[in-house]
């Protein structure tokens, strides 16, 4: 019974009609995405595209108050592209074709491109992307996101020891209550803004503070939403009205924002008898091995303030481990320590701080490994494929006694 | 067939069963760090604007207009750590992390003879720190220290622009940079006196720095008053006649 059902299904899945289809629905993703950086970036194309089921394509820009840029052309977005490429592939595999030592080619390029697309999952769920900036003579063993927030409470009670709980502020909404047991206390988001505009109120302005407690009263701030930006060189002024409760009592709110970073007085209260201090900030990630700077260089073309070379003279040091290494990280020569990597992406201050990409990137030897498959099933199926016609054209000649004659066992005789 | 049908719902739910590897939105993540002074506790370091892809010389800069919506948030950081005296510093080179034998190349150079305002607190020094003092008056708070690096550490701007970011200033060019200094004697040689955010009546809180620049020989000495813009404007005779008491050893 199940089989007639699954069967149709199978030969759906099998087909090479779907591989086209989903080739061509691919192109058509590539094509719009690329049109649609414009808009978004790179970073939230990549999001809105490859890393969605469904994405709408408008040719309208995001701001548009036209009421048709809430509709468009929809297309199915990566992760429901990649899979069904991914049973497509597989379901023809084991399906349709036979194992044979003449298509063991095939079988290794199949092979390859299975690695390809399931490296691409890895590196969406598994990898992401911190930026480490460090000050010549400066030390840091953690790096941030500059697109993701999380909201931090920090208990500073401790005389040597911060504790620190931490969670994911991007997909919080106004009115959200965060009760859970690994907290200390209660939140409750009054307001979320992805974007808002903070501002200092004039002396003869009279505006209420966006928060009754911490930076917002003591500097006369303020915060309105507004839109997001997707531009390459700006980021989102993330921000939040947070009211805190320890246990039934009401501590009143705070404004948490990303603009209030580490250059501002960390905004603190008292719950259970321990100090906490409040934040939203771009999302950390601490590692158990420091990175110290010891020198930027910006070589210049002799004569010229044209760039030759950016590099970073670093010492890594992991106390657990035992390691105080030295490396110069440069262009295209990154550097590899702890499942992450660290690559030479910008400087700034007349050339003595210098930030460094660290991607960690579980699945990065993947595609090396498809590759390699995909190469060496291309040589092998063409290598049979050189010996097979040579076979072919023999037996055809032989057929038509054209070709050399096997020995008659006359002449053996 | 059947082993067809199996197999290919085993490989179908594989990118399914990927997906669920990934770290959950709403998780909340709770880890201990140790503070400065120990490299896992540096979460304070030197005040970096986060500005992803910022031209080369944009970051660090105050948070002034950004991500398209023309606002003007705050530049300077409000009082409050400076208020209370049992805060750790306020200055953020407290924090500074030092290379292998760097302090031990501080430690060899001699300090110059001085003398110190008497409203001044004196603080241990430490091998980087060749001096180290305070000043208060009322919640105003101010730090003095006495450094000295090789070379000329950068230059002029590069060192006003780094004291500028430290109070949430924007780096200037180096025109803007020589309006805000002044120049003065020290032992006889010239020095750069600069003054950044230093204002009479400024809103308790606003912090400001001054700080004299004196190239000596190999060496660069930084004397530097960081806190309440208020009190640095009342502290800048003070911290003048202390520079130009300096007494450098033969």
């Amino acid at each position: 019974m199940w089989q007639k059902f699954l069967r149709p299904l199978l030969l759906v899945f099998t087909s090479l009609r779907l591989t086209v289809i989903l080739l061509v629905l691919s192109m058509a993703l590539v094509f719009f995405g690329t049109l649609d950086q414009v808009n978004f970036g790179i970073h939230e194309t990549q999001k809105r595209y490859f890393q969605s089921f469904l994405v709408f394509w408008n040719p309208l820009p995001p701001e548009s108050t036209n009421p048709l840029a809430r509709t468009g052309l929809p297309l199915p977005g990566g992760y429901l592209l990649g899979p069904l490429l991914l049973l497509n592939l597989l379901a023809a595999q084991f399906y349709r074709f036979r194992w044979s030592w003449q298509k063991s080619g095939i079988l290794l390029i199949h092979s390859g491109l299975v690695l390809l697309i399931v490296s691409g999952f890895v590196t969406g769920f598994l990898g992401y992307e911190r930026q480490m900036w460090i000050d010549e003579g400066g030390t840091k063993n953690w790096a941030e996101s500059y697109m993701e927030n999380e909201i931090v409470l920090i208990d500073k009670s401790e005389e040597n020891r911060d504790r620190v709980y931490a969670f994911d502020s991007d997909h919080l909404k106004g009115g959200e209550i965060i009760d859970d047991p690994k907290l200390p206390v209660t939140l409750e988001i009054e307001e979320y803004y992805p974007n808002a505009s903070v501002r200092q109120a004039g002396p003869n302005m009279r505006v209420e503070p966006a928060a009754t407690n911490g930076a917002a009263p003591r500097m006369g701030l303020t915060a309105t939403p507004a839109p997001e930006t997707f531009a390459q060189d700006e980021f989102n002024a993330d921000t939040a009205i947070v009211r805190v409760y320890d246990g039934d009592r009401d501590l009143g709110t705070w404004m948490v924002s990303n603009l209030l970073d580490d250059r501002f007085p960390p905004q603190t209260f008292m719950a259970n008898g321990r100090v906490y201090e409040i934040a939203l900030r771009f999302k950390r990630e601490y590692y158990p091995f420091s990175i110290t700077l010891r020198d930027f260089a910006h070589d210049r073309y002799p004569g010229t303030d044209i760039p030759k070379n950016f590099s970073s003279d670093v010492v890594v040091t992991d106390p657990q481990a035992g390691v105080e290494r030295e490396s110069l990280i440069y262009m295209n020569n990154p550097l590899r320590y702890g499942g992450h990597t660290f690559y030479q992406a910008s400087f700034a201050n007349q050339d003595t701080s210098s930030m460094l990409q660290v991607v960690k990137n579980p699945g990065w030897t993947l595609p090396y490994i498809a590759v390699t498959l995909v190469g060496l099933g291309l040589v092998v199926q063409f290598g049979l494929g050189f010996f097979r016609p040579r076979r072919r054209k023999t037996a055809t000649a032989t057929a038509a006694g054209n070709g050399p004659q096997p020995p008659s066992p006359d002449a053996q005789a | 067939m059947k082993a067809s049908l199996l197999r290919l719902t085993v490989v179908g739910l594989l990118p399914f069963l990927l997906a669920a590897c990934g770290p959950e939105e709403g998780e909340i993540r709770v880890y201990e760090l140790t503070r400065p002074g120990d490299v896992a506790g540096a979460d304070r370091p030197t005040p970096q604007a986060p500005s992803p892809g910022a031209p080369a010389g944009d970051r660090g800069s105050a948070p002034g207009p950004m991500a398209g919506t023309g606002n003007t948030p705050p530049a300077m950081p409000p009082g409050g750590a400076a208020a209370a005296p049992d805060r750790p510093s306020i200055n953020p080179s407290s924090q500074m992390q030092t290379l292998p034998g760097m302090e031990e190349a501080a430690a060899r150079i001699e300090r110059p003879e001085w003398q110190v305002p008497g409203t001044w607190q004196v603080l241990e020094p430490t091998t980087i720190r060749k001096g180290n003092f305070r000043v208060a008056q009322g919640d105003e708070v101010a730090e003095i220290t006495v450094t000295a690096f090789p070379g000329s550490v950068g230059g002029l701007a590069s060192n006003v622009n780094r004291w500028r970011r430290q109070v949430g200033l924007a780096p200037l060019n180096p025109e803007q940079i020589a309006a805000l200094t002044v120049p003065v004697q020290v032992d006889g040689a010239p020095a750069e006196l600069v003054s950044i955010r230093v204002e009479e009546g400024a809103p308790s809180g606003t912090q400001g720095v001054l700080g004299v620049v004196i190239p000596r020989g190999e060496l660069t000495w930084f004397v530097k008053m960081i806190g309440s813009s208020a009190l640095l404007h009342e502290e800048r005779d003070n911290l003048q006649r202390f520079a130009e008491s300096f007494q450098f050893p033969s």
